[in-house]
């Protein structure tokens, strides 16, 4: 789910900081820059070391000491065919939407939700659908009863947009495609019960 | 404060993945600085960094992977930053934003089955995993989410008929997840208890 990633960039260390020790300060403002934000290669988590800095000089007219800074940062990026512990969020009537605390635009599109089911609108919930799954004659429910294994397909950054509708939802600049339609996948209740049965067929 | 812990490139395929952290002098990132340099020199053959010629660009990635984590070593990494669940000490060299993001990375984590792992398990569970011939992001799958059964085990192992994985190997990787890695924090929020009742056992 994480991964370092080794970066070079050009940082500008403003005066106010430069009582601290080097690495304190350089690394505030890597924190500043980078924390929190979508680069390409996934989310940025924290900073996991700075492995040098060189430079350091004052450009004429310019307050900050620039510096030439190699850092390692660990990143958010799932890979594709992973397998994560997600919470419910929300649904509606495009599919799923599954959240991690930190990240929140994980969407599960109907597609990719196990066949057959059907999608009502949801009794606790006014605005909300509820999708639920037919097997067997069986009715489950998608739910925040429980936590929802789902396996990633895919990892999208959409270009940021120029415009924006008012209403709109706010911009996700990396959105992860998920499935749960495969064995072991899903709300995690949909499978206790089978595993109790393959328990009992081992102990024979 | 130098040196960073070696990068465990799920992409490179030479060499035993955890070789280079478990010989490593350090070999814990629990101290508050992190180790140092001579650990780049022991190990040099098993560093995959390569450093291209820097260019002009103002922000360079050197390289996109790194090594990708486990989420125990993030769990670690965390725990070592002081992100634990003492919310009232105040961490100084982290600002507000990078505390509060790593707060919430911190709670998912101590949900998933690694807060319940260490060092020595996870090395010990991949060198074990070799007589199955499981490739690295299956590995890495197994030890984020402990699969209890065969059927949690199915959305991780892909092609499994393909390769030769039978029924047999599958249950011989449950019974290494049994014996090697701790079963995961009984998740208290919605009621759901996700600790195996029946142990399998020791090692057989």
């Amino acid at each position: 789910m994480f991964c370092l990633s080794e970066m070079e960039d050009t940082v500008r260390v403003p005066p106010d900081l430069l009582n601290l020790p080097l690495e304190v300060a350089i690394k505030k403002v890597l924190q500043k820059l980078l924390l929190n934000k979508v680069l390409s290669i996934g989310l940025c988590v924290s900073i996991y070391d700075i492995k040098s800095a060189e430079g350091g000089f004052v450009l004429p007219g310019d307050g900050p000491a620039t510096y030439k800074v190699r850092f390692i940062i660990v990143v958010f990026r799932p890979f594709v065919g992973e397998v994560i512990a997600a919470r419910f969020k929300e649904s509606d009537s495009n599919g799923l939407r599954l959240t991690l605390g930190f990240f929140e635009d994980i969407y599960v599109p109907a597609p990719l939700i196990p066949r057959p089911n059907r999608c009502e609108p949801d009794p606790y919930n006014r605005n909300q659908m509820r999708w639920v799954w037919i097997f067997e004659e069986q009715e489950y429910i998608i739910d925040d009863s429980c936590q929802i294994n789902f396996r990633v397909e895919n990892i999208s950054y959409p270009p940021v947009p120029t415009e924006q509708a008012e209403d709109a939802k706010p911009f996700a600049p990396m959105v992860i495609t998920g499935t749960i339609d495969d064995d072991g996948l899903g709300p995690v209740s949909w499978w206790e019960g089978c595993s109790e049965r393959n328990n009992e067929d081992d102990d024979t | 404060m130098r040196g960073a812990l070696p990068n465990w490139g799920l992409t490179k395929g030479k060499g035993n993945w955890f070789h280079a952290l478990v010989s490593s002098p350090a070999s814990r990132h629990d101290q508050k600085n992190y180790i140092p340099t001579s650990f780049f020199d022991h190990h040099q053959k098993n560093i995959t960094y390569l450093f291209s010629p820097i260019k002009s660009h103002k922000t360079v990635r050197m390289k996109a992977n790194a090594g990708t984590l486990t989420n125990f070593e993030v769990l670690d990494l965390l725990n070592s930053r002081g992100a634990s669940n003492d919310t009232t000490r105040v961490i100084a060299p982290i600002s507000t934003s990078e505390y509060t993001r790593l707060h919430v990375v911190y709670d998912y984590l101590m949900e998933t089955p690694a807060c319940t792992q260490t060092l020595e398990i996870i090395t010990n569970f991949s060198d074990q995993c070799k007589y199955f011939k499981l490739a690295k992001a299956e590995i890495l799958n197994i030890i984020n989410t402990r699969p209890s059964s065969t059927v949690n085990l199915a959305p991780i192992l892909e092609e499994p008929s393909e390769r030769g994985i039978d029924k047999k190997a599958k249950e011989g990787i449950l019974k290494l997840v049994e014996a090697l890695l701790p079963p995961p924090p009984i998740v208290e929020a919605r009621g759901e208890n996700e600790e195996e009742e029946t142990e399998e056992g020791e090692q057989s």
